[in-house]
């Protein structure tokens, strides 16, 4: 017995060293290169035994200070968005579990309709601007597309109906419980795998995201850190095609150099780095079901 | 459920914190001009009625954290001269092309709009407001300024667009660097360079002396063809082009012309002998960074007569340019400013932009920035930034502007520009084809069919990755299955008629 | 008789309507209002009509899609890489998942998870350059340090075809495993371990437990991703396609996918009605096969269907 467990133990790490070496191969590719100076990546490429140490990207980041105020912008949202996200679509989703709900056939239908149709980037942009005037406010950040997903309504709706064993919510009943209260007080608590889930899933959404930025921002103090670097990126990309040259004040001086780029998109990746664990330790606990089938 | 709650109520107290702060950050950038905002409140009580506010949006590439003070001085003028205020809405490059379809849309508040890349988009979606009867009545300088070439922003015979004043006489032309000419030996050689295959020595010279520096790169990275700029005039698109350079009217297509066939042999000859790099098609900077880091020697690229010293100083190294024709006049202008058709305020726009044209005072402001606060004037006459501010610690350098002729020199500009402009515009030969305005609507299926197999080939052979001989036949018959020839043909049938007039 | 049993359910279920409230009036204001936009794809856009007032042309702004000689190319590209992603990619994250939960140590399983999950932090832009530092001709790590100590002819990746389909397809794995195997794991951590003992006892080896008690406990899980997967299947992943091969010519019959050629159409010319075309025409499609998806599910197992 012993010896499978250590043979099968064996397979595990060695299939899952080698997915680790090629996920982390470019990855110092990256990092490596965000320390190197920028002409010998121009000339020579990236590599990971670098010729020289050249620091300036990351110096630069540091002193600019727009930095640290992205990634606060960055955390405010990506932390109040996931907490008010998981809210309405465990509400959401433990509506649509329960069988005798009138509606519940329709309501499921158009809920799941909105992830194949979409009126497009103008339609929603309009309404937003016109209607709601969120741009250059924070809610541009937090609201658009970013809220509640129909995927994550279907899945935690897939937990829930899998895991949560309808005795107990009829024995709540039964001893009067109000709705609400079983909500609070007993599905949520045995849904910590599903919470953490699409908490981490919705925290990596809001975290990643920078087309909200794009279109709805202009005013700098509410730019996040993945906007802040594809901006950069973008912005890189269109001062290289510096049309008529002559008409715009087109420094080359002004565009960020290839290791500037490489180094925030480094900083870009480590708080969510960090967290991570965090949300694994919840995920992984599963059910005490002894408990149940008892 | 303590805890939700708790988390719950920290959430709300974040979001209000920040949805407060979102704004009051705004006003916190504005605090030093606090004092500029209350003036203008009281400036606009006493003359409430008469003053017109106005939005202008331009990309740019500087930076605008103090643009409240700037404008603040702006509308000093704009307020006394023509009783309008502007509010300049700068958007960073990458952000402007996201944004410009949106802005486009007419949901935005916008009333004068820049268009780079053509306003013809702006034109087909009805955002662009005629301009024709507002441009005699209030634009005296701009006609006075611009003259012949107001053609450019006209569609039959209306007036839509405002094109900038800048260098409109052009070709295409070799830039590279002249210190290594020099280094080399080479001056003499060059001087007499006439063609693009009389380059070719020059570069095997420079391969063989510096290996690390590759001795032809494109111009702009993978983002624009290698013969975006030619000898030809494009009329817009290059589906059908005057090969001559606009000395006649005959529309034909470029891509199964000799001359096409003989730069793409030249480029794919040289790519073979190893004088570009074998991923050029894949390029991802410019030829001014790789210059800079010594990576690049040469390319081709829009020469006119300030190339040379516009790009030594930008680029901080020394430049030297070769024309391969004469300049030319033609219809391809990037830059031109349109008023939205949905404006309130269409006469305060012209108003604006004809005093834009003219006043030395406000064109230094909006570009420079405030005297002593942002740039400060040497003793040549030429602003400069102030001592031990640059390009990233000055808190503003907008950089816009209508005309390269209203504003004074900055320090690494050519001295001498306004009367090299001036001659140039005015003395340079133009194309029959100038002003002309080529409208899509007939052709757009066409057209989109005619990008992808664009996309598909023409890098690849420009650069001289493909082989010609093999692929292009295939593109060219590619062209003809989307439709190449129907596009041609309305081009002609349109350019006669322009001509016609 | 009827209206009042509706009467007394709708009283009975009040604090779930409640509770649902705020989910599905954010879809209806996020999602619902701007579909109407969708009219779009019927009209002729004009700043003076805006959305709903402009000029109607019925389906020509469908004539692109269809009427070239690349659209049968860019359709069979993203139907091709979709239903490989779909297929592998639940065996690769079903996998990973598994084998990350039969890890005996917790720090080694955080360890390879977290390491695994960096890829999809990481922009689409970054990726294009790291794939170009490795691939390039010139400078690229394979041809650099791999295939000319060797001897061997250095590859020119970005412009031959046949790489492509296995470089996206590792692409797109590598970044996207991460987070794709997080839903089974959390799926097959909660499946109850008496079962397995019960199995272990009656002498089932790993792998029969593996395909007896786990797959068939996460079967709703992979029915659910796939059905939406399927309504996604005419959609492609757009910085994939498009920046990763950074926009080389040579390759584009390997690449185009519907949203890529939509994209380079419209580049120079901008036409709104045509943009929204285009994704009408994703949608319906992507609607119809999960409506023919979700039928033949039913069909087998009534309670897994989507509705």
């Amino acid at each position: 017995m012993v010896r499978k467990d250590l043979g099968f133990q064996t397979i595990c790490h060695l299939v899952l060293i080698i997915m680790s070496v090629l996920v982390l191969f470019p990855i110092a590719l990256l990092f490596i290169s965000s320390m190197s100076p920028e002409s010998d990546i121009i000339k020579y490429g990236y590599s990971l035994v670098p010729k020289s140490f050249d620091f300036t990207a990351y110096k630069y980041i540091f002193k600019e200070g727009s930095v640290f105020h992205s990634y606060f912008i960055t955390i405010i949202v990506t932390f109040t968005g996931t907490i008010v996200s998981i809210l309405i679509t465990t509400m959401l989703s433990y509506t649509l579990t329960v069988k005798e709900l009138p509606g519940r056939g329709i309501l499921s239908f158009l809920v799941l309709f909105t992830m194949l149709f979409s009126g497009g980037l103008v339609p929603s942009y309009m309404m937003w601007t016109t209607l709601f005037h969120i741009k250059n406010t924070i809610w541009a950040l937090l609201v658009p597309n970013m809220l509640c997903n129909a995927f994550h309504i279907m899945i935690t709706r897939s937990f829930f109906q899998n895991n949560i064993p309808p005795a107990i919510l009829e024995s709540a009943r039964i001893d009067g419980m109000n709705e609400f209260g079983i909500f609070f007080k007993m599905v949520l608590p045995l849904s910590t795998p599903i919470i953490a889930t699409i908490g981490f899933m919705k925290a990596l959404m809001y975290w990643n995201d920078w087309t909200n930025s794009l279109y709805y921002i202009t005013d700098k103090n509410l730019v996040g850190i993945q906007a802040l670097l594809n901006n950069m990126l973008t912005n890189v990309k269109y001062l290289a095609q510096s049309m008529d040259a002559s008409s715009v004040a087109t420094d080359v001086a002004n565009i960020p150099s290839l290791s500037m780029r490489l180094a925030i998109a480094v900083v870009g990746m480590i708080p969510m780095i960090i967290l991570y664990p965090f949300f694994q330790k919840y995920y992984m606990k599963g059910l005490t079901v002894g408990a149940v089938k008892g | 459920m303590k805890k939700i709650t708790a988390l719950l109520m920290m959430a709300v107290m974040l979001v209000s914190l920040f949805a407060g702060c979102g704004k009051s950050a705004q006003k916190n950038n504005e605090k030093p001009e606090n004092t500029s905002e209350k003036t203008t409140e009281v400036a606009k009580n006493t003359e409430s009625a008469k003053v017109e506010k106005i939005k202008i949006w331009v990309p740019t590439s500087g930076k605008y954290d103090d643009i409240d003070a700037v404008m603040e001085k702006v509308n000093e003028i704009t307020r006394a001269k023509i009783g309008v205020e502007v509010e300049f809405c700068p958007l960073q490059f990458g952000q402007w092309f996201g944004q410009y379809s949106l802005l486009l849309s007419g949901t935005e508040d916008v009333d004068i709009m820049a268009n780079y890349g053509g306003y013809l988009n702006a034109y087909s979606q009805g955002a662009c407001l005629d301009l024709t009867d507002l441009l005699n009545e209030y634009g005296q300088d701009i006609i006075a300024t611009e003259g012949e070439y107001l053609k450019g922003g006209m569609i039959d015979g209306r007036q839509y667009a405002i094109p900038i004043y800048a260098a409109y006489a052009w070709n295409m032309g070799l830039i590279y660097r002249q210190d290594v000419v020099d280094e080399l030996g080479l001056t003499d050689q060059v001087a007499n360079v006439k063609t693009l295959e009389d380059w070719e020595p020059i570069l095997a010279a420079v391969k063989e002396a510096k290996p690390d520096m590759t001795p032809y790169v494109m111009n702009t990275g993978a983002t624009a063809s290698n013969f975006q700029y030619g000898t030809w005039d494009d009329l817009g698109n290059n589906y059908g082009v005057l090969l001559d350079g606009g000395k006649t009217s005959e529309v034909v297509n470029l891509f199964e012309s000799d001359e096409y066939a003989r730069l793409c042999k030249i480029m794919y000859d040289w790519n073979q002998k190893g004088y570009s790099s074998k991923d050029i098609q894949t390029q991802t900077d410019g030829f001014g960074t790789l210059t800079q880091n010594d990576a690049a020697f040469s390319t081709l690229g829009q020469t006119d007569f300030n190339t040379k010293f516009y790009q030594t100083t930008s680029i901080g190294k020394p430049i030297g340019i070769v024309m391969l024709g004469d300049a030319v006049g033609r219809t391809y202008n990037n830059v031109t400013y349109t008023v939205m058709s949905n404006t309130k305020h269409p006469e305060a726009c012209m108003k604006f932009l004809n005093l834009w044209f003219s006043d030395i005072e406000l064109g230094n402001l909006i570009k420079y920035g405030i005297e002593g606060t942002h740039y400060v004037v040497n003793g040549d006459g030429m602003a400069e930034y102030l001592e031990g501010q640059d390009a990233n610690s000055c808190t503003y350098h907008l950089g816009a502007s209508v005309s390269n002729t209203v504003a004074i020199r900055w320090v690494t500009e050519n001295p001498d520009y306004v009367k090299l402009l001036n001659d140039a515009n005015s003395s340079a030969r133009r194309s029959v084809a100038l002003g002309f305005a080529f409208n899509t609507d007939s052709v757009t299926n066409e057209i989109t069919q005619l990008d992808n197999v664009r996309a598909k080939y023409q890098t690849g052979l420009e650069t001289g990755v493909m082989d010609p001989d093999q692929y292009l036949p295939e593109f060219n018959k590619a062209l003809k299955d989307a439709g190449i020839d129907k596009v041609i043909a309305e081009k002609q049938a349109q350019l006669d008629a322009y001509l016609g007039k | 008789m009827k209206k009042k049993n509706l009467g007394i359910r709708l009283k009975k279920y009040w604090p779930f309507y409640i509770m649902a409230l705020p989910g599905l009036i954010y879809f209806f204001i996020n999602c619902y209002i701007p579909m109407s936009g969708l009219i779009l794809a019927f009209e002729k856009y004009s700043v003076s009509g805006g959305i709903f007032g402009s000029k109607k042309i019925g389906l020509q702004n469908f004539k692109f899609l269809f009427s070239n000689a690349d659209a049968w190319i860019m359709t069979r590209n993203t139907l091709l890489y979709n239903l490989t992603f779909i297929v592998l990619g639940l065996v690769i994250s079903i996998t990973t998942a598994f084998l990350l939960h039969e890890l005996k140590s917790n720090l080694s399983r955080k360890v390879y998870q977290t390491v695994i999950l960096f890829p999809s932090l990481l922009s689409v832009i970054i990726v294009s350059y790291l794939v170009n530092a490795i691939l390039a001709g010139d400078t690229g790590f394979i041809n650099n340090h791999i295939l000319i100590p060797l001897g061997l002819e250095p590859i020119s990746f970005y412009s031959e075809k046949k790489w492509w389909p296995f470089i996206l397809t590792f692409v797109h794995f590598w970044q996207m495993t991460g987070t794709s195997c997080i839903l089974y794991l959390a799926n097959i951590s909660a499946i109850d371990t008496s079962l397995y003992e019960a199995a272990s006892i009656d002498g089932a080896g790993r792998l029969q437990s593996f395909f007896k008690i786990t797959i068939p406990c996460i079967i709703p899980t992979i029915v659910t991703l796939t059905i939406l997967a399927v309504g996604k299947i005419f959609n492609s992943d757009f910085g994939l396609f498009y920046q990763v091969p950074m926009n080389s010519g040579a390759i584009i019959d390997v690449t185009q996918t519907i949203d890529t050629y939509v994209y380079r159409g419209l580049l120079n010319t901008s036409n709104l009605g045509m943009t929204a075309a285009a994704g009408f025409y994703q949608s319906v499609v992507g609607f119809c096969l999960v409506f023919f998806t979700n039928m033949l599910v039913k069909k087998i197992s009534k309670e897994n269907a989507m509705f």
